[in-house]
């Protein structure tokens, strides 16, 4: 008899999860998008403040001076070391920024394998599954259209 | 249970390491060198060699500051700083202090207090003064641009000398301290480094050894 060899579509080659496996790709996807989430949110915090941190610093800096806590030379060396702080707290956010949405995608990329693999898992029900193809769907829209258009941003106030 | 006990007696240590960075950062942020009074002859205002001298050396990077003061009728006390080289010369030439050229620069401050016009505050000379009472707060590098300090490493001298217009009493009396910048600032960030280096390595090593303890992956 001759053997048949069966080429692997791109879908067989999905990795496809049972239900609690599924579950936890889910949950801990949701926990590293949350963790990355929130360094961005503590990173963007910190840049706007800046300012405010170095007119309170600076205030400071004046007191201590004027209070005779240190002399002028020093009053110079900190109030150099001020700007420097101020100008790292607003450039920090280029830095945490980029390395939080990194995290935030691979935290979606669990959750969307976890969706894809209860959509594609014929043990659960149809209405189940039919959600679940449509969460994974909106994950990967979010994804794509955050990654392609960077100027995007949600306010809430 | 062990293990639990270890980790949390090394989180103890770590959070110890990143408190004690500021605390150490703030005792070693000047190194004192001299904090007394002193009495010296009025025979110091002709020759340096009555002079009080005190000898510091500075590296880069580093300044000296030096609170002069004396609270006594009669005293005229002057404070002058050398270099070292400078200083053995006019030593060893029994030079009057006040004929000696080359005194170095520093800046000395007027604390005036909700004065933001700090120009009006800080000034720049080779020689401070005191009559009968006063007190100067001085920093010194090593030299000076306008009222901004050079640092150019090197040995120094402080040198004070003065009179006394007493009659019989031939003492001049004045109080001194000097500090140098210590490794304050370098203590306090080394700590601090150890310490949250330690924290995320203990945190990272507790979940691998529950991990491995439990049996279970990420995943």
């Amino acid at each position: 008899m001759e053997k048949k060899q069966v080429k692997a579509s791109l879908f067989d080659k999905l990795p496809l999860l049972d239900k609690n496996r599924a579950a936890k790709f889910i949950i801990y996807g949701i926990i590293i998008a949350i963790i990355f989430g929130l360094m961005m949110m503590i990173s963007y915090s910190i840049a706007v403040n800046a300012g405010q941190w170095a007119a309170l610093a600076n205030q400071d800096n004046y007191l201590n001076y004027w209070n005779g806590f240190y002399g002028f030379n020093d009053f110079i060396e900190r109030q150099e070391e001020i700007e420097m702080i101020a100008l790292w707290m607003a450039y920090q956010d280029v830095i945490f920024m980029n390395i939080a949405r990194i995290g935030i995608n691979i935290g979606l990329v669990f959750v969307l394998i976890g969706f894809l693999s209860f959509a594609v898992n014929d043990k659960i029900d149809e209405n189940t599954r039919k959600t679940s193809i449509i969460i994974a769907g909106l994950v990967l829209f979010i994804m794509i259209f955050t990654t392609l258009f960077s100027s995007i941003s949600v306010t809430i106030n | 249970m062990e293990n639990i006990k270890k980790y949390k007696i090394l989180v103890l240590i770590s959070v110890i390491i990143i408190i004690l960075g500021p605390i150490l950062g703030f005792f070693f942020n000047k190194i004192i060198l001299v904090n007394q009074s002193f009495v010296t002859s009025e025979t110091s205002n002709n020759d340096v060699q009555n002079a009080t001298a005190i000898e510091f050396t500075l590296v880069k990077d580093q300044k000296a500051v030096i609170e002069f003061s004396a609270f006594t009728e009669n005293v005229t006390a002057n404070l002058i700083i050398l270099s070292k080289g400078t200083y053995d010369l006019a030593y060893a030439a029994s030079t009057a202090p006040g004929s000696i050229t080359g005194e170095k620069y520093f800046v000395y401050s007027e604390f005036t207090f909700g004065d933001a016009n700090l120009a009006g505050q800080a000034f720049a000379d080779d020689i401070r003064t005191i009559t009968a009472e006063g007190y100067w707060y001085i920093e010194f590098a090593g030299g000076v641009d306008g009222d901004y300090l050079r640092y150019i490493p090197g040995d120094y001298v402080v040198i004070v000398y003065g009179t006394n217009s007493g009659g019989i009493n031939l003492n001049i009396y004045f109080d001194l301290v000097i500090k140098i910048d210590g490794p304050g600032d370098i203590l306090e960030l080394l700590f601090i480094l150890i310490g949250v280096g330690a924290l995320v390595a203990i945190m990272l090593l507790a979940t691998i050894g529950y991990l491995k303890k439990t049996g279970r992956g990420l995943l």
